[in-house]
């Protein structure tokens, strides 16, 4: 490969990510705040960055970007359902819009998603909790695949919370 | 000068409360028997987003956009319950008695003997134009609570009904061809 392609190839992948360095922020935030409140570190999940290079690039279901943390092995009451709530609104703050909740008390599950619009790309924070296992996933839509989201918000959350992927149609 | 402003905005934000429903405290206990609880909030700022970046190009975004753009928002709370009986006329009746308010008409009332499903459909009016809607839907198994605030042109009303959360209320036969279809 020629010398001159490194800083050409550099600067394109600096684009890429540029417009996602702010959400990330936000979302390793409440990653964070998740791993202090329930005491465990994410799962490790191999080969993370290469499937966010293609979802980048190939934007399936019209995903431009995600990312994706999980946390396994939880011992998780349903009685602290309304901390985890608690915890993640407050890592999101203000700049988040709450937009659906669904919560199942009895089996201590609960799926909060968020949306926030950010130069002409909506970003959804979905996070999910049951019994053992919670994920947070953050993904970035273009207006008119948020829309389609938005016609069935009731639907996007049970779906979120039974499905691993959420932008499989 | 300042006064008239004053009372216009005080009289705009008593209205803005009297189209919000408010959910009773009591409803926390629905949600602890409920089997699921979904809470759809679509406010002010989400809406405002939908508007800003929907496109004028796309017929179905401007379609929506046309809808949302006078609407303040959008709130849907559902409560499934395992068995019949876990709520009863008294939780609805609290609802109820805020949609006899000042403002509220109540014009709709579908009610299916065969499947005991009943929906309430009641309007707010402010100055002789649609300010709010607020759907109250019950099942057996089911409490649905949705509430529209903002002007709305009754010939969007169908556009509304089965997306953001609202539930279809026509259980006509053409509704469900369609809901067949897109099975």
């Amino acid at each position: 490969m020629n010398g001159k392609c490194i800083p050409a190839i550099g600067l394109l992948l600096g684009a890429l990510c540029w417009p996602a360095l702010g959400a990330e922020h936000d979302f390793e935030t409440v990653v964070g705040a998740i791993e202090g409140q329930l005491g465990v570190h994410r799962t490790h999940i191999p080969m993370m960055g290469f499937a966010k290079l293609f979802v980048r690039v190939s934007a399936p279901s019209g995903a431009h970007g995600f990312e994706l943390a999980t946390f396994e092995d939880l011992k998780y009451s349903p009685e602290r359902l309304r901390d985890f709530r608690a915890v993640v609104s407050e890592a999101l703050g203000t700049s988040w819009q709450p937009m659906v909740q669904v919560q199942a008390q009895g089996r201590g599950e609960y799926t909060g998603i968020f949306v926030r619009g950010r130069r002409g790309q909506f970003h959804l924070m979905i996070t999910t909790i049951e019994a053992h296992e919670a994920t947070v996933v953050e993904i970035q839509l273009s207006p008119s695949q948020w829309f389609d989201w938005l016609r069935n918000p009731g639907t996007m959350g049970k779906r979120s919370r039974h499905e691993e992927c959420c932008t499989e149609e | 000068m300042k006064l008239a402003v004053c009372l216009l905005v005080l009289t705009a934000g008593a209205a803005q409360a009297q189209m919000l429903l408010k959910i009773p405290d009591s409803f926390s206990k629905l949600a602890e028997k409920a089997e699921e609880v979904v809470d759809v909030t679509l406010d002010p700022a989400t809406l405002g987003l939908a508007s800003k970046f929907l496109s004028d190009k796309d017929a179905d975004e401007k379609a929506a956009k046309k809808v949302v753009s006078g609407l303040k928002g959008i709130y849907v709370r559902s409560y499934t319950f395992a068995k019949e009986g876990e709520y009863s006329d008294a939780d609805v009746e609290l609802l109820r008695h805020q949609l006899r308010g000042p403002g509220w008409s109540c014009i709709v009332n579908v009610r299916s003997k065969k499947d005991r499903e009943n929906a309430q459909v009641c309007f707010f009016s402010q100055n002789g134009s649609v300010a709010g809607l607020a759907i109250v839907a019950t099942e057996p198994k089911e409490l649905t609570i949705v509430n529209i605030a903002g002007f709305i042109d009754p010939e969007h009303l169908g556009l509304l009904e089965g997306q953001f959360g609202i539930p279809k209320i026509h259980g006509d036969d053409k509704q469900k061809k369609q809901d067949k279809d897109d099975d």
